[in-house]
């Protein structure tokens, strides 16, 4: 590290504040983007980024300064000190938590694999563009973008520890004739058939959806969702399980408490931070209080929002380990399986949809969840158990609370989904629910 | 040495160095984002934050092959090393690319300019800053009554965005932009009839008169008592065909989202095919292809003073100008950088810009409008027996290639016999680019701006912008209803 945490604290200290924190991060990332079936650009980064935690009398401020130098970091606190006399003393202000014994750094989080690519991208990018050109399709798009972070953490309560982690992600957007597929995955690592794998599953849904086109009429339809799908709504549901949008009532769960039954009892989802072979996984969060697996939501029942210690305390409750300084967030959001094969999920619709694809997913309401999303990509139609055509670019048009209870199945198999429109680090099967709204412009 | 002519070195060092390497093209861009934000809850202080991004980001073309790299280490150590990298991946990918990348030959730029406050936000005190938030949840609780603000979210930023570019080919640009912006979230509910929620932008480059000008003390209650008034009156959308006025904020959305998007030629070209998608546009449309009728002139305009998505030379040090995106309904002029001018055998029209240090130079929008029209509201409503006005949306999403699209609406009134009547609630209108384009009947001459954060690129970009448009009257269409069904 560049620069020396503690002293940072204890400037912050000695110039007036009751309490602070300190988040440093160093990243070196690469990314390599595809489009007609060869690299666009190389990205590269190497960057340094403090974010400050500074507290006085309940007032709290928070700074990020990217260019860090303990120059800079000096500099802010001294600006921040003149600043947050005017501000109020913050309604969701807790203290910061005692140092936790237990919150200590993971090891094992980084892949030799994804330090070889950093140094050189370019034999991956050769494996995706053979494979590519192996399947027969006419040309690809995508992007793998990879890092190596360092994390670190200190604070006021005397609580110092940092982490080291990798990350890689790929996703694959094939097209043939008019049809198109997509695949992603993103995890601390990578097999080179997890490069493959991804390329042929995009290829798949690309020849899928080029095959007897139909026009389909909107009304409501069994469907299937694929991991990709499925991940970018976990990103509005762990949203809607955030502590903060809890209290300030922005959440389609903010009526709801510990306890209450808000899906379907096949769902199980858990905020994993221990899975050594997912992205988003550390040892301690942003407060120093140790992280742990938090089941959200087990057989339907709601169990627990994700917590800092502010948002605990105002709904009083403990923290979660999931700090975020304001904002809690979650780690790996994990979907325990279900115990279908996907061809019989497939076998068990009589009139529905396949959907491999979504994007621009926004809300009518987010207090009721009332939402819509466009499908992209393979759209397969079907019909008594059969996969009979492919139609275009509908929309679901629905609420999150009704998915969430019409979930009629899960799979077996679990992907970790990643892409443009995934943020968070997941793993999920493919889900069946019943009875989703589609819409289509007229 | 002043701070400017050590960046200037830096950047000088950067473009020789990868010269030097080999390189065909080098460009160096010096990028400070300095931003303050207060974020309250009906009044309340969530948090207060500033944030510093600062560092130099560099492009290079490398045997047809492009390397981007950027370090927020300002040091000459870092500016080798960060060109070296962008340098030596571009170069290790070259062998996999079959149609090498190019530049178009442009005038570049050697300029100087800065957007001047005329109410200098940091001459503006916190205390007054907050007391906006405060007197803003009083006046919107006074507003309504019979239902309950669930939340009003505020957040205030301001934001300095200093640019020093320089290129192989000459460029030198410097820039200093300040911007003020103010993002709310209303929310009110009641306990039998649901809730209703509406977010309001208020966007432009300059100082706090930008938000004095909004008018928010004002207009925000306003909204908040119209919500209210939908919530308890307003009643299903009707669902026969009828004649439907799209208010500008609307419009406007359209215009960025149906025609801003598609006519951007990196996406024609499918370079964003994985991320933001394609374009219902192909490059041989371009002059000739008619998707609407003579009311659907659109028009990208960086230049307009005060505005959100305001610049006079874009990333690449090209001149900005006004772009005819659509011309009396025939596609006319694509977003260009560069690299795309030289495919399409044109001249750039200044569309790079990169949101900050750490990121690529993409093809963006920057202020879409529709050209606005001839009549007054009064005219444009005065012959419709039957219609709706739907004259602000919540929800909007539209394809990747940009054709169908939905806008859920949230103030809207029927029109009976030239009319506003009551309110409606939840309608939807869902309709192809075409059908929309190919549907006025007349505008209105008023021509008003909404700002947005546009999102593109991997890693994702937002920058600012303005929508903009009259209001518009379209020929009959059949609506949707928003919602469960």
């Amino acid at each position: 590290m560049s620069i020396n945490l503690s002293k940072i604290i204890s400037h912050a200290l000695s110039r007036g504040f009751d309490e602070a924190a300190v988040a440093y991060y160093k990243l070196d990332r690469v990314m390599i983007k595809f489009a007609n079936s060869q690299p666009s650009v190389s990205q590269s980064w190497i960057e340094y980024i403090a974010t400050l935690y500074l507290v006085k009398d309940k007032r709290i401020m928070v700074s990020v300064v990217e260019s860090v130098s303990e120059e800079e970091v000096v500099k802010k606190i001294n600006e921040a000190i003149n600043q947050v006399g005017s501000l109020e003393r913050s309604f969701i202000y807790a203290p910061l938590p005692e140092p936790d014994p237990n919150a200590k750094p993971l090891q094992n989080l980084v892949s030799s694999k994804v330090l070889d690519f950093l140094r050189d991208p370019s034999g991956v990018s050769e494996i995706i563009v053979n494979k590519a050109s192996e399947e027969r399709i006419e040309r690809f798009a995508g992007a793998i973008d990879s890092f190596l972070g360092e994390r670190c953490v200190a604070t006021s309560k005397n609580f110092e520890a940092c982490e080291k982690s990798t990350y890689f992600s790929f996703y694959i957007r094939a097209f043939l004739g008019e049809g198109s597929g997509h695949w992603g995955f993103g995890a601390s690592s990578y097999e080179t058939r997890d490069l493959e794998e991804t390329v042929s599953l995009a290829a798949h849904y690309a020849k899928e959806s080029s095959k007897n086109i139909k026009d389909i009429e909107p009304g409501v339809y069994d469907v299937i969702l694929s991991p990709l799908v499925v991940g970018n709504f976990l990103g509005y549901i762990s949203m809607a399980l955030n502590g903060l949008n809890k209290i300030t009532g922005m959440s389609f769960f903010a009526k709801n408490n510990p306890g209450d039954q808000v899906a379907s009892d096949k769902l199980t989802l858990v905020d994993d931070p221990f899975r050594n072979d997912m992205f988003g996984s550390a040892g301690f969060d942003d407060e120093g209080i140790s992280t742990r697996r938090n089941v959200l939501i087990e057989k339907g029942v709601l169990k627990t929002f994700i917590h800092n210690t502010k948002t605990a305390s105002v709904l009083g409750t403990s923290s979660t380990g999931n700090a975020g300084w304001i904002t809690p967030r979650p780690w790996n959001l994990v979907i325990v399986p279900g115990d279908m094969d996907e061809s019989e999920m497939i076998r068990g619709v009589r009139r529905g949809l396949l959907i491999n694809n979504n994007w621009y997913t926004r809300y009518q309401n987010a207090v009721e969840g009332i939402f819509s999303t466009v499908t992209r990509d393979a759209l397969l139609i079907i019909e008594n158990g059969e996969i009979k055509g492919s139609a275009k670019r509908m929309r679901i048009a629905d609420s999150f609370p009704r998915l969430l209870k019409n979930i009629a199945g899960l799979g077996k198999r679990v992907y970790k989904a990643k892409w443009w429109e995934i943020r968070e680090s997941i793993e999920t099967p493919y889900i069946y629910i019943r009875d989703v709204n589609i819409t289509k412009p007229f | 040495m002043t701070e400017v002519s050590l960046i200037e070195d830096l950047l000088n060092l950067a473009v020789e160095t990868g010269l030097k390497l080999g390189a065909e093209y080098v460009e160096a861009r010096y990028h400070v984002n300095r931003s303050f934000n207060i974020t309250t809850r009906n009044g309340l202080l969530i948090s207060a934050s500033s944030r510093v991004s600062r560092g130099v980001g560099v492009r290079v073309l490398v045997n047809g092959s492009l390397g981007f790299a950027a370090t927020d280490k300002l040091d000459k150590e870092s500016i080798r090393e960060t060109i070296e990298k962008a340098y030596s991946s571009a170069k290790a990918l070259s062998k996999l690319i079959k149609v090498g990348y190019s530049f178009s030959r442009e005038r570049v730029g050697k300029a100087k300019y800065s957007v001047v406050q005329r109410k200098s936000f940091e001459n503006i005190s916190l205390e007054e800053k907050l007391d906006l938030h405060r007197e803003l949840t009083k006046r919107v609780a006074e507003s309504i009554k019979e239902t309950k603000l669930i939340s009003l979210l505020f957040n205030y930023s301001e934001n300095f965005e200093e640019k020093v570019i320089i290129n192989s080919d000459g460029a030198y640009v410097e820039s200093l932009i300040p911007r003020v912006a103010g993002f709310i979230n209303l929310a009110i509910a009641h306990p039998q009839m649901g809730s209703l929620q509406k977010t309001e932008f208020i966007g432009g480059s300059g100082g706090y008169e930008i938000i004095d000008e909004a008018n928010i003390l004002n207009n925000i209650p306003e909204l908040a008592a119209t919500m209210e008034k939908i919530l308890l009156k307003g009643k299903e959308p009707p669902k026969e065909p009828i004649d439907v006025v799209l208010g500008s904020e609307i419009v406007g959305l359209v215009m960025h989202e149906s025609v801003g998007h598609p006519l951007e030629a990196d996406r024609v070209l499918g370079r964003e095919a994985a991320q933001a998608g394609e374009s219902y546009v192909k490059p041989h449309m371009v002059g000739s292809e008619k998707i609407g009728n003579i009311h659907a002139t659109v028009i990208d305009d960086p230049t307009i003073p005060g505005s959100y998505g305001f610049f006079l030379y874009d990333d690449e040090g090209v001149a900005a100008r006004p772009k005819y995106l659509y011309r009396n309904g025939v596609i006319n002029e694509l977003l260009h950088n560069r690299y795309t001018a030289k495919i399409f055998g044109v001249r750039s029209n200044a569309s790079a810009r990169a949101m900050d240090y750490a990121s690529e130079p993409i093809i963006r929008m920057s202020n879409t409008y529709l050209e606005p029209g001839d009549r007054s509201f009064e005219e444009l409503i005065e012959d419709i027996k039957h219609g709706i006005f739907i004259k602000s949306y919540m929800e909007w999403n539209i394809d990747d290639i940009r054709w169908g699209q939905r806008y859920g609406g949230l103030e809207a009134y029927e029109i009976v016999n030239g009319e506003l009547k009551e309110y409606i609630r939840n309608p939807v209108v869902e309709f192809t680019t075409k059908t929309f384009f190919s549907n006025i009947i007349a505008k209105t001459k008023d021509l008003r701006f909404y700002a947005a954060t546009c999102g593109k690129g991997e890693p994702s970009q937002g920058v600012p912008v303005w929508l903009g448009g009259p209001d518009v009257r379209l020929s009959k269409m059949r609506l949707g209803v928003a919602g469960v069904y």
